[in-house]
């Protein structure tokens, strides 16, 4: 597992590819800053990715998906706007804002809610906060909140269909 | 016994197979001027760099010099070389750069051939010593010696551990280590003309770009100042369409003429709920041909409701009665980089499917020029429906995605009612 550094080191060195081959608007692209690695994980717990998200003032605006192992997944944008307003808060990032949209989205419904963690729910780029709960007829519940969505399973029950 | 065959022999000593130091150092040259402009890791600094005039010759175990390796400096500091082809049966003129200083060194590596034979062969006198590369890539310094008697016989040790190497035909196919093989003679036969060609065709460009583009002369470059000679490898090398260290295609329809770089013509629809990817990949698909459908609208038509995820069979009639039949969807299990590449050179989106989730795809890139013995650098222009509301753009490294299928949606041909 490549450590921090090294991580910090490859998405710096595709800085310019965010701002030169996702089309940023050329005044959000000029003002980007790459902002600390967060470790996303999988629903078992177990470390998955690397994901760099890069800012513009408050705002998300890119990201660099690597792998582990220091391998390139993936380097993109968040949205297709314009301006900068157009693009998601930093708060979608911040665990401590999760923690407070997960307690106002299902304190009501669900007990004993864990601290939320940055997971991918099934395939890498499907990034959500997910927290653990019990319904109130003691079923375990994954929790989850992404970019304002809200959505819930039990614990174990995966959705029959194939596309999510 | 010998390393390669005597009829392959004859023809690799053809001299129309063989390249001057001019034309490799020429090639060495410009595929630096390439890696620096194109920002390839590694190169940082390299516009401060210049490599000797006069290349390192290695040897291949048959005799014949098979690679041209060019120093790089910069300052007094070795910090890398470019390996040159010496036979143009080998193809590409670069083989490729080492962007560190060599691991090993030459005076060293004489030193302990010297304490070798005095060992191992005493009073035996040391004739020439060569660089050969006897199991690519590793070296071994080749050194003929002489016995009291007359007798003439060829050391092998490599330059790395200092271990003689022995000086039978080793089998490199079946066998990892330290095995002798000569390079040339692994060359197919049907390859070596094949080589000819693509290193005279490569070889041509590089002369035409020399003559054309007076900026890029060497001499004229480093009397500039770093910062500027890297403005001026950017603004060059980006400029000859002749090379393009990456082939790009994204999706556009209202600039026939060049891309459309102030805007994007494909549009990002992100998903509306948790459940709705496929729906919102097939509205931008839809979208692309100017059909307008909500995701309900879409759900419908997959026969799902809105709080469930799409079955993988629902999507082909879903989409062929969307277009009122007009266009045929087709499901691809086997997931193949050409399905991508003709689909969007033919100016038409597909979605692309990883296990669990959908996305639309609107654009290929491929690497021309990238490190020996690696995958071919490839990548996914995504637009991706998650996260929900928001939805990314991103590139996406079709060699370490792990795909579950593909939809390509295509206008029939005949008239349909």
């Amino acid at each position: 597992m490549l450590n921090k550094g090294g991580i910090i080191k490859i998405a710096d060195n595709l800085l310019a590819n965010l701002r030169n081959e996702v089309r940023l608007p050329s005044s959000i692209s000029k003002c980007l800053r790459r902002e600390p690695p967060l470790l996303v994980k999988n629903l078992d717990d177990n470390p998955s990715y690397w994901l760099v998200p890069f800012l513009s003032e408050d705002r998300l605006v890119g990201f660099v998906r690597i792998s582990l192992s220091g391998g390139l997944m993936a380097y993109g944008r968040f949205g297709q706007g314009k301006q900068l307003s157009d693009f998601p808060p930093i708060s979608q990032i911040s665990s401590k804002n999760a923690e407070k949209e997960m307690h106002k989205a299902f304190s009501k419904a669900f007990e004993e809610i864990s601290p939320p963690q940055l997971v991918h729910d099934g395939p890498v780029g499907r990034i959500a906060w997910l927290s653990r709960g019990k319904s109130r007829d003691g079923e375990k519940m994954l929790l989850f909140w992404t970019f304002g969505t809200f959505y819930s399973r039990p614990e174990g029950k995966e959705s029959k269909h194939g596309l999510l | 016994m010998s390393f390669i065959k005597r009829q392959k022999m004859r023809r690799l000593m053809s001299p129309k197979l063989a390249i001057t130091y001019g034309s490799a150092r020429d090639n060495a040259q410009f595929h630096i001027y390439s890696m620096v402009a194109a920002r390839f890791r590694g190169f940082e600094g390299w516009e401060r760099t210049r490599i000797f005039t006069r290349p390192k010759i290695v040897y291949d175990l048959s005799g014949l010099p098979l690679f041209y390796d060019f120093t790089a400096y910069r300052g007094r500091k070795h910090v890398g070389f470019v390996r040159t082809a010496a036979n143009k049966a080998l193809g590409d003129p670069v083989i490729g750069t080492q962007v560190t200083p060599p691991g090993w060194n030459m005076n060293a590596a004489r030193n302990e051939l010297r304490k070798l034979v005095k060992r191992r062969y005493p009073r035996y006198a040391i004739g020439r010593m060569r660089l050969v590369c006897y199991s690519y890539p590793k070296l071994a310094l080749s050194a003929r010696i002489v016995s009291p008697r007359g007798k003439i016989e060829t050391l092998l040790m490599d330059v790395g551990d200092f271990t003689e190497i022995s000086r039978e035909p080793g089998r490199p196919r079946e066998f990892l280590g330290q095995v002798p093989y000569s390079l040339l003679n692994a060359i197919p036969e049907e390859q070596e003309k094949k080589g000819q060609q693509v290193w005279e065709k490569i070889n041509r460009k590089v002369e035409d770009v020399f003559k054309e583009e007076r900026e890029l002369d060497p001499k004229r470059l480093s009397k500039l100042a770093p910062v500027d000679r890297l403005a001026v490898l950017k603004k060059e090398i980006f400029k000859l369409e002749l090379f393009k260290i990456f082939n790009e295609r994204v999706l556009d329809f209202c600039c026939h003429t060049g891309s459309c770089m102030d805007h994007e013509c494909f549009c990002l629809h992100p998903q509306e709920n948790n459940v709705h990817c496929a729906r919102a990949a097939a509205q931008m698909m839809l979208c692309y041909w100017r059909y307008c459908y909500s995701q309900h609208e879409i759900a419908q038509a997959y026969g799902v409701n809105d709080n469930v995820g799409t079955p993988v069979a629902a999507v082909v009639p879903g989409l062929e009665s969307l277009t009122n039949q007009c266009f045929d969807a087709t499901l691809h299990w086997t997931v193949n980089w050409s399905t991508y590449n003709n689909e969007i050179s033919k100016r038409r989106p597909l979605m692309s499917c990883v296990p669990g989730h959908a996305r639309a795809c609107a654009g290929t890139k491929q690497w021309n020029i990238w490190i020996i013995n690696t995958p071919r650098p490839r990548y996914l222009y995504i637009f991706d429906p998650w996260p929900p509301n928001t939805g990314a753009i991103y590139w996406e490294n079709f060699n370490t995605t792990t795909y579950l299928c593909t939809f390509t949606l295509e206008r029939k041909s005949t008239n349909h009612t």
